[in-house]
């Protein structure tokens, strides 16, 4: 493990709050992307879109160590993978997996989860 | 012959957290060199002035994804040798193999500890540079 100074060790969690701070428009953008991508007609591009909002969501709830939350969006990033790969859609699964990423950072955004360190 | 040391690394992530976390810990935590892109196309401007001495590369990218970013920069005289890593969050049991394949010399799987990032970078550079040196002449 590396050996971090104080000053770093706070610069590290000030970038978690950040990040923190960041995740709910995230998801509100994930959740329009997902609107878009899931009506009748969609291009591609919409799809794509989706899929890059919710990798980079993916990676980064990974680094700083919101596992659940990843956990949730990489399974809609597989989805919409699975999508643009040719699959067909399931009934309301776009609509699933984001409500289940919204209810999954509902629950992790407790004041005591908030303060935790990475 | 004995490498140098590491100094001077190239970031080329389009995630702003990532990107800044990352690049904190190799610059203030690690004491090296970074030169920060958004993007494969940005990575093809900047390292020809940069020189880096390596790549951290994401691999999923819009617009230039990691891998043709990589194929970009072996075009480039200035960046034809030089290692390059990938970062990733996904990936499929084949997929590292076909990482290597294309020419990254190693790859980081996301999540990874930001703090550690430095001294897996210089590993990988030791690493690099210790086969190149035990390679017959």
């Amino acid at each position: 493990m590396a050996r971090l100074t104080e000053s770093q060790r706070e610069r590290f969690e000030t970038f978690r709050r950040a990040f923190l701070a960041e995740v709910p428009a995230r998801i509100a953008a994930i959740r329009k992307a997902a609107t878009e991508a899931g009506r009748r007609g969609t291009s591609r591009a919409a799809l794509e879109d989706l899929h890059h909002l919710v990798h980079q969501l993916v990676g980064a709830s990974a680094i700083f160590g919101l596992h659940a939350l990843c956990g949730t969006a990489r399974a809609l990033e597989d989805l919409v993978t699975g999508l643009l790969e040719g699959a067909a859609p399931g009934a309301g699964e776009l609509d699933r997996l984001t409500g289940a990423l919204e209810r999954t950072w509902n629950e992790t955004a407790t004041p005591r989860c908030r303060e935790s360190k990475v | 012959m004995a490498a140098s040391p590491l100094r001077r690394v190239l970031l080329v992530e389009d995630d702003p957290d990532i990107r800044a976390i990352v690049c904190f810990a190799l610059q203030s935590v690690g004491g090296l060199s970074v030169e920060v892109c958004a993007s494969g196309s940005e990575a093809i401007a900047k390292a020809p002035r940069f020189l880096p001495q390596i790549v951290l590369l994401d691999v999923m990218m819009p617009g230039l994804d990691g891998p043709s970013t990589l194929r970009a920069l072996r075009g480039l005289p200035q960046t034809a040798a030089t290692p390059i890593v990938f970062m990733t969050a996904k990936v499929r049991p084949h997929e590292i193999e076909e990482y290597r394949r294309a020419g990254a010399c190693d790859v980081i799987l996301k999540p990874f500890e930001a703090a550690e990032l430095p001294e897996r970078m210089r590993g990988i550079w030791s690493r690099i540079h210790g086969e190149a040196d035990r390679e017959p002449t």
